[in-house]
């Protein structure tokens, strides 16, 4: 893997002072205690570098896919927590040309990065060109060309193509500066309404090409995504001899009828993914059906090696890994109330984490290792008004990311670990939203129907 | 050094909060009247292969006796939903009379088996829901095998808050929501 390359800093005070006045926006009436904490998780994701993209030179008549792409290239950029866009209203009055940038006047708008892109038609061809410079050496540090074929029976290429090759330069430049490739050509997964009962849908990280993936006709819920992207792990109520029995099944992207993965004589749900996509964690009424008690168990992805994690009267449910796949959180009533705990694989070690709000539930970890301290969760901050939060096992501190919602749920990580899928309530309907690990760059993502229970996967 | 970013902050929705719920420590709601239809237009309720009863089953009836199908049975609300409180799956003092007219029926009439469906209300969150849903109907069916039903005769689903029967953020509908409901399938006792 690549080791992270920092363009040298010229700005740090400027940059403290920005991301502070940054984390003042997310969060305008909180303490100065919970103002550094956001700070902080900013500032982890990944020290913001901050980066200009100008207009998109268009050559021979490209204007709309160039300006398509600058706008999804932006919001990429953006939403990656990983920099900081310089407002255009400073960018310096030049002209664009094939010749090279004027450093000089992009170094006083405070730009450690800038990004050119070059669009234009060729024959059959839509050619796109990115160039990524370092503005303290003018040096180009990446440079991308893109072909894609115009069909014979269109005007252009479609807009799926054109949008994925802005992120797909996104996720370069995303790579080159911290070592992981960026989450833009990502995809989460969710339950949807919007076409009659509850089934499986699929879209684009930014809410693009939504598309059903489940005809079970009755109900689909709880989708999981694997790390890799290939699979979804769902809840099933489609008829077993007759009978609504509630499994687990895996819609795989190749496609077919998703075959039952996990069917006991209890109510299995709740499934989730190790992050190295080699166990699945579930619960269960299997050993508690007569009571109605809800156990947590892992198992392999095909359903098979099933293991018991929790031994317990109470309910225990809604379980998630750690990124080293050795512990597993979940949420337990079994001292009065809905809490959050954290458990070994082997079932000792029960911890309870004390963690703001009540009636907690869905817990997530972050998957990156170097995040791996930190839990997303559901919590009540009063009555039915539930936010997502976000507390760190080590400093032991809790912040609520969202705000003004009647009902956040759900949460999920991205598969970098800085930005934050979940539902909300808005407007008598419920959609899904994204935001980044401190609370800023808040977007929506679904319009029709009621959409729930997101779950972001990798490339 | 005119370092001026253009950032996009966190923008703060002003949501009409649904008016709060009672909390359990409140007097438990009367119990609804005969509950509406479960709504159809968004998640209408999961329903089993409908087949025709066996001509066995009712060689089994007394003659002149009226014995209805299993569509019959579902269809006309034969076995009536009971109700909870919020957060709670304790049977309630005030539904045990539905309780036992329902294991009456069942005594009755042996042509079928007997799917208990656990709900909630849409507050709180979907996991526990679904777990709370859970602890409802297997609640249920404890009570109804209290009363003589046998227990391999039943089976017990959670649904959590994802199919109610009433739409609305309102005590009334909450309170239609917070239930078990009956329904009769193909098959006996196994």
């Amino acid at each position: 893997m690549a080791s992270r390359r920092r363009l040298p800093i010229t700005l740090l005070v400027a940059a403290v002072a920005i991301a502070t006045a940054a984390s003042l926006a997310a969060a305008p009436t909180q303490n100065q205690q919970d103002q550094d904490i956001y700070l902080e998780l900013r500032n982890r994701a990944v020290q913001p570098i901050t980066i200009a993209v100008p207009t998109f030179s268009i050559i021979r008549g490209a204007e709309g896919e160039a300006n398509m792409l600058h706008r999804v290239l932006l919001a990429d950029l953006n939403y990656s927590m990983v920099f900081d866009l310089v407002d255009a209203e400073f960018y310096p009055d030049i002209e664009s040309g094939d010749g090279p940038p004027d450093f000089t006047a992009w170094r006083q708008t405070g730009a450690e990065a800038l990004i050119r892109g070059f669009v234009r038609r060729d024959g059959d061809d839509l050619i796109a060109q990115f160039r990524l410079y370092d503005v303290a050496s003018g040096q180009q540090i990446i440079g991308k060309v893109y072909y894609q074929e115009i069909p014979i029976t269109a005007a252009t290429i479609s807009n799926t193509e054109l949008r994925a090759i802005a992120h797909e330069f996104n996720d370069e430049a995303v790579f080159y500066f911290t070592g992981q490739y960026g989450v833009a050509s990502s995809r989460i997964t969710y339950v949807s309404s919007q076409r009659g009962p509850k089934e499986i849908y699929v879209m684009d990280y930014d809410g693009y090409g939504n598309q059903r993936i489940t005809n079970d006709g009755g109900l689909a819920l709880s989708p999981a995504y694997s790390p890799d992207g290939d699979q979804i792990a769902y809840v099933s109520y489609r008829l077993h001899n007759g009978i609504p029995n509630v499994d687990i099944a895996m819609l795989n992207r190749s496609g077919g009828v998703p075959p039952v993965i996990i069917r006991t004589a209890g109510q299995d749900s709740s499934p989730a993914w190790s992050p190295d996509g080699r166990r699945l964690v579930f619960s269960s009424t299997k050993d508690g059906i007569d009571i109605g008690n809800t156990e947590i168990y892992t198992s392999k992805p095909d359903g098979s090696d099933m293991q018991r994690i929790t031994i317990n009267s109470e309910i225990d449910t809604s379980p998630t890994f750690s990124p080293n796949g050795r512990e597993i959180a979940f949420i337990s009533t079994r001292s009065g109330g809905q809490h959050l705990y954290k458990i070994s694989i082997d079932g000792t070690n029960i911890r309870r984490l004390q963690v703001e709000g009540t009636q907690i539930d869905s817990p997530a970890w972050n998957p990156n290792p170097q995040l791996s301290d930190l839990i997303a969760y559901a919590a009540s901050e009063g009555g039915n008004r539930f936010q997502i939060f976000v507390y760190s096992l080590s400093s032991r501190r809790s912040v609520t990311v969202t705000r003004g919602y009647g009902r956040a749920d759900s949460p999920s990580w991205s598969p970098d670990g800085r930005q934050i899928v979940f539902e909300a309530a808005q407007g008598g309907r419920t959609h899904i939203f994204a935001i980044g690990l401190d609370g800023s760059r808040l977007r929506q993502l679904t319009r029709e129907g009621n959409n729930q229970s997101p779950s972001w996967g990798g490339r | 050094m005119k370092a001026l970013l253009q950032r996009t902050g966190l923008v703060v929705l002003t949501i009409a909060v649904a008016t709060l719920a009672a909390c359990s420590s409140q007097a438990p709601p009367e119990p609804a009247p005969t509950p509406p239809e479960p709504a159809t237009d968004e998640a209408p309720q999961p329903q089993p292969t409908e087949e025709p009863a066996e001509a066995g089953a009712f060689d089994e009836a007394e003659p002149g006796s009226d014995v209805l199908s299993i569509q019959e049975i579902n269809e006309q609300g034969v076995l009536k939903t009971i109700y909870f409180d919020y957060d709670q799956a304790e049977i309630r003092p005030d539904q045990r009379a539905t309780l036992q007219a329902n294991a009456q029926y069942l005594r009755d009439n042996s042509n079928f088996r007997l799917v208990i469906a656990g709900h909630c209300d849409e507050r709180g969150t979907r996991d526990y829901n679904m777990a709370l849903g859970e602890r409802r109907a297997s609640a249920t069916m404890q009570y109804l095998v209290s009363l003589g039903v046998p227990r391999d005769r039943v089976d017990i689903i959670s649904y959590g808050e994802e199919v109610p029967a009433a739409d609305g953020n309102t005590e009334s509908a909450w309170a239609q929501n917070r239930r078990a409901q009956f329904q009769a399938v193909e098959g006996n006792d196994r």
